[in-house]
């Protein structure tokens, strides 16, 4: 390739990476300034602590941020955790694995509202599984499952929207791993679980931890499906930061606002680190010992 | 005693005959080598040794134990890939142990025998690199060096000197020779290179199709090869038709061929009145001889370096002699004769061969 | 014994049972739902609805906002796409076709719109509307936000596009004397066609479905498919309206993604399609 002077570059890249970071930025800056009390729409602005001293002596603040974590968390690891066995599965195409692969993706396609819809229409008072229910005779009468206060139903559509994603993520790279390495595994003596725990989840950490992190962020912000189905004695914190922004207290949406990014860049960090720890120590191993030689060689 | 039994192995895909009725047998420490060209089953052979492929029909014994049902994790069997498939992911040090560390071996015993390896190999400077900070030649080190530390009943070899260039390909070939001896290890070696196939074993498996052509050592497959595939695909042999005219004594025979009447010395007679004999390019000795000798025209000339080939035709066929210095160029006449000990009777019979 | 052959049989009925219980019945009882006649309502009693016509289409055509609705989400999304589209293949072509210092860095600056989230993006980006007086004119606003947001979609597909140019192609085409023009035609556009295609498909696609934007940007009064969609499903839930409603924002948009597929398949096998 080419090597261009550096003015040209800046050039080409400002219409479309300037744009966005000075977006992105425009919206952070704002976020972090109104939630320290300046630029407000009304009264007057200056620094301040307040809104957020008023925020985390809230007790319902905390009940959002607890259960924005657990659905975020939640909704990341089930998704995983259902769409491995299902990728190796469908790692070496077999008759038929086009299509269980295209219906299993299918929700990829359904918008995250419809998807809500459906998923109301079906549990609905009358709707067919208090239907089946009663007919299988576990259900004396329908019962009301809409908006469940354990947020199951609002767990398993996180689920139902986002594992088909993280099939998408950790078939493409459960395929990159090649059969050979796997049968070097076997041959030496790996059975099924050793052979995921040493060689399927650390060669596919990278596809696990993006998937991780995107999931978790996209639940952890979630406003529709919670507003739809989820549990209505608690609020999530996108439902949280509406509900002041709607009131026209900027500042408090804008600390809930700063919170939801912090969470997101910490949980992102946080399952990332994990899932690398658990399944993929060597690196760091690796590294104290390339040190450990370095210091040697320095000493002598 | 036997390291390593098959018997009666058949595999079908489907339609597909991949083996038909293999019997091996591999005494405990020897070195036994299937060649054949590219589909001719000797993988599908390994694979099922290994037991990542069940036989339709047939049992597989190591040290004498019916492992035929067994998976490959727990059969006592170590194979070295020719892609190596070294786990990307691990350090030298980690992949050389994976075996150890799935038989649940005490640290302690694990880093002797790790010491043992990487001083064998030669791979002490290596220890903390990912594989793909190595070159080849050390990759296939390190996939050798896994298999050896976890000691195995029977080391299988997949065609593991096929991605390296030909001149360390010849080191490493006699480093796994010396090594199995070392050990004294039972090994299956897999290749479709003849070369290899003759400087390693002590016994080599020719498979064509499927089947099973020759089984012998490597002496005994180049100097008598009793059919006109094993003749060709072990350094390619003169190969052609014989009418059998007389006897004059118990193991020698008077045949008539494209190049005249040749006395041909054999312990097994000939399996028809018509059959087909093969000798070897470099058995043609330049000059006069008690008998066969052949004088003849030089079509073309080939210089290899170590030896020159020169082909003549002869009833419409070409065939190939082998000198190590000569003089000789197209059109010149030439003198030589065969000894009629290093003529051999083919065992396939000529309508087959026509076919 | 079980032979992988019976257990992947076995597995992929269940795996069928499975598919139809979590795609082909919602979507039967939506479509059914949706034809549902007010003469005769659904009563749990009944396994198909007593009485089917059209009415409630008809009814959501002619009474709610689903005709605005409807003009705002199709106009906008086309607009969307064109103006992603300009404003990504500078960027784009950079990244694709230039080695330089900092381009990892560029690369993920331009992941950043999909890495906060869209929600805190909305309600900020509406603050700072108010701030600069410009809160009014919500469609541009949508337009404006939909644009940044779905620059890194474009940004990484036309960049990989550009990647496949072959130099060779170029040179080949420069060596037999073509004009910049010809070389664009015979070495660029081959390789850059399905990434165009499937830019301008994918923004479209996404500005069609995106609710967070138009919903907090668009208050009051401005509406698109999926707000309408959701105030469908809020306080005066009405089963039989919702139905026609998700139906008119769902099937569209799966065709339209099961087109994109096939052309992200044949622009590149390795992009596939992205988050939905």
């Amino acid at each position: 390739m080419i090597r261009p002077s550096p003015w040209l570059i800046t050039l080409l890249l400002l219409p479309g990476i300037g744009l966005i970071v000075v977006f992105i930025g425009a919206v952070i800056y704002i976020a972090i300034a109104q939630s320290i009390g300046f630029y407000n729409l009304s009264g007057e602005s200056g620094f301040t602590l307040e809104s957020w001293d008023k925020l985390l002596a809230r007790k319902s603040y905390w009940t959002a941020v607890r259960y924005s974590l657990f659905i975020g968390f939640w909704a990341a690891v089930l998704s995983v955790a259902a769409a491995y066995p299902i990728a190796l599965w469908l790692r070496k195409p077999f008759k038929g694995s086009l299509t269980v692969s295209a219906l299993l993706k299918a929700p990829l396609m359904i918008h995250g509202i419809v998807a809500a819809f459906l998923f109301l229409n079906i549990i609905s008072f009358n709707g067919i599984v208090n239907q089946f229910m009663i007919w299988t005779g576990l259900f004396d009468a329908p019962r009301r499952l809409q908006n469940d206060s354990g947020a199951w139903g609002l767990l398993f559509l996180q689920v139902w929207k986002n594992m088909p994603f993280a099939l998408l993520l950790l078939t493409g790279a459960v395929q990159s791993i090649s059969q050979d390495t796997l049968n070097a595994a076997q041959d030496l003596g790996a059975g099924a679980i050793e052979r995921f725990r040493r060689v399927i989840a650390p060669l596919t950490v990278s596809a696990m931890q993006a998937a991780l992190i995107i999931i978790f962020i996209d639940a952890l912000a979630d406003f529709t499906f919670q507003t739809t189905v989820g549990p209505t004695n608690r609020q999530s914190l996108a439902q949280y930061m509406d509900f002041f922004r709607s009131r026209g207290r900027w500042n408090e949406a804008a600390g809930v606002g700063v919170t939801l990014m912090a969470l997101s860049l910490a949980g992102a960090i946080v399952l990332a680190v994990t899932a690398r720890l658990i399944f993929r120590k060597r690196p760091i191993g690796r590294v104290l010992a390339w040190y450990e030689i370095r210091n040697k060689e320095a000493r002598s | 005693m036997l390291g390593l039994a098959a018997k009666d192995i058949v595999v079908r895909f489907g339609e597909v005959e991949a083996l038909k009725s293999i019997d091996l047998d591999v005494p405990t420490g020897s070195f036994l080598t299937l060649l054949g060209p590219s589909g001719c089953g000797k993988t599908t052979l390994l694979n099922v040794i290994s037991g990542f492929l069940k036989p339709t029909e047939g049992r597989v014994f190591i040290d004498a134990k019916d492992v035929t049902e067994m998976p490959p994790e727990q059969r006592d069997t170590a194979l070295c890939f020719q892609s190596y498939a070294l786990f990307p992911h691990l350090s030298v040090e980690e992949n050389l142990v994976f075996g150890l560390r799935q038989q649940g071996m005490p640290p302690s015993e694990r880093a002797e025998r790790l010491r043992d390896v990487v001083q064998q190999l030669d791979l002490g400077a290596h220890l903390a690199k990912l594989p793909n900070q190595l070159s080849g030649g050390q990759q296939q080190r390190v996939s050798l060096g896994r298999a050896l530390t976890v000691r195995p009943s029977v080391i299988l070899f997949d065609e593991p000197l096929s991605n390296l260039d030909a001149k360390l390909r010849e080191s490493v070939r006699h480093e796994i020779r010396s090594i199995q001896q070392k050990f004294g290890l039972t090994a299956v070696y897999v290749t479709h290179d003849q070369n290899e196939a003759l400087a390693m074993s002590d016994k080599i498996f020719v498979l064509n199709e499927g089947q099973l052509e020759q089984a012998g050592t490597p002496e005994d497959l180049y100097h008598r090869p009793r059919t006109r595939f094993v003749a060709d695909f072990v350094g390619s042999a003169n190969v052609m038709q014989a009418r059998v005219i007389a006897q004059p004594d118990a193991s020698m025979w008077q045949v008539e061929t494209p190049l005249g009447q040749l006395m041909v010395r054999s312990d097994t007679a000939p399996v028809a009145d018509t059959v087909l004999i093969a000798w070897r390019a470099e058995a043609a000795v330049m000059g006069m001889g008690p008998a066969n000798i052949v004088t003849t025209q030089v079509g073309r000339r080939s210089f290899e370096g170590a030896y020159t080939d020169l082909f003549f035709d002869a009833d419409g066929e070409t065939f190939r002699v082998q000198q190590t210095r000569t003089t000789l160029v197209a059109g010149d006449e030439m003198s030589f004769h065969i000894l009629p000990d290093n003529i051999v009777f083919l065992s396939d019979t000529v309508s087959q061969v026509a076919s | 014994m079980i032979t992988p052959h019976t257990l992947n049989r076995a597995l992929m009925i269940l795996l069928m049972t499975v598919a139809t219980l979590w795609l082909v019945i919602p979507f039967t009882m939506a479509i059914l739902w949706s034809f549902v006649d007010p003469a005769a309502p659904w009563t749990p009693d009944h396994l198909l609805p007593p009485v089917m016509s059209a009415y409630r289409w008809e009814f959501m055509w002619e009474n709610s906002l689903l005709k605005p609705a409807l003009l705002n989400s199709y106009t906008l999304a086309p607009l969307a796409a064109l103006v992603t589209f300009v404003i990504a293949m500078p960027t784009a072509f950079a990244l694709g076709r230039y080695e330089f210092r900092g381009k990892e860095i560029a690369k993920i600056a331009a992941l950043l719109p999909l890495v906060v989230p869209t929600f805190v993006t909305a309600i900020f980006f509406t603050s700072i509307l108010y701030q600069i007086g410009l809160a009014q004119y919500r469609f541009s606003a949508i337009l404006f936000a939909h644009t940044v947001l779905f620059l890194p979609y474009a940004i990484r597909i036309m960049s990989v596009s550009f990647e496949q140019v072959r130099q060779d192609h170029i040179n080949a085409a420069r060596d037999l004397g073509a004009s910049a023009w010809a070389v664009f035609r015979v070495a660029y556009w081959p390789a850059l066609k399905p990434g165009v295609l499937a830019t301008l498909l994918i923004v479209f696609i996404k500005s069609v479905e995106e609710f967070a934007i138009a919903y907090i940007v668009g208050q009051p009064g401005f509406v698109t498919v999926p707000t309408l969609v959701y105030a469908s499903l809020g306080q005066d839930f009405n089963r039989p309206n919702a139905a026609v409603l998700s139906l008119i924002l769902a099937v569209p948009n799966v065709i339209l993604m099961l087109f994109l597929e096939r052309l992200l398949k044949s622009a590149n096998p390795a992009l596939s399609s992205g988050k939905g």
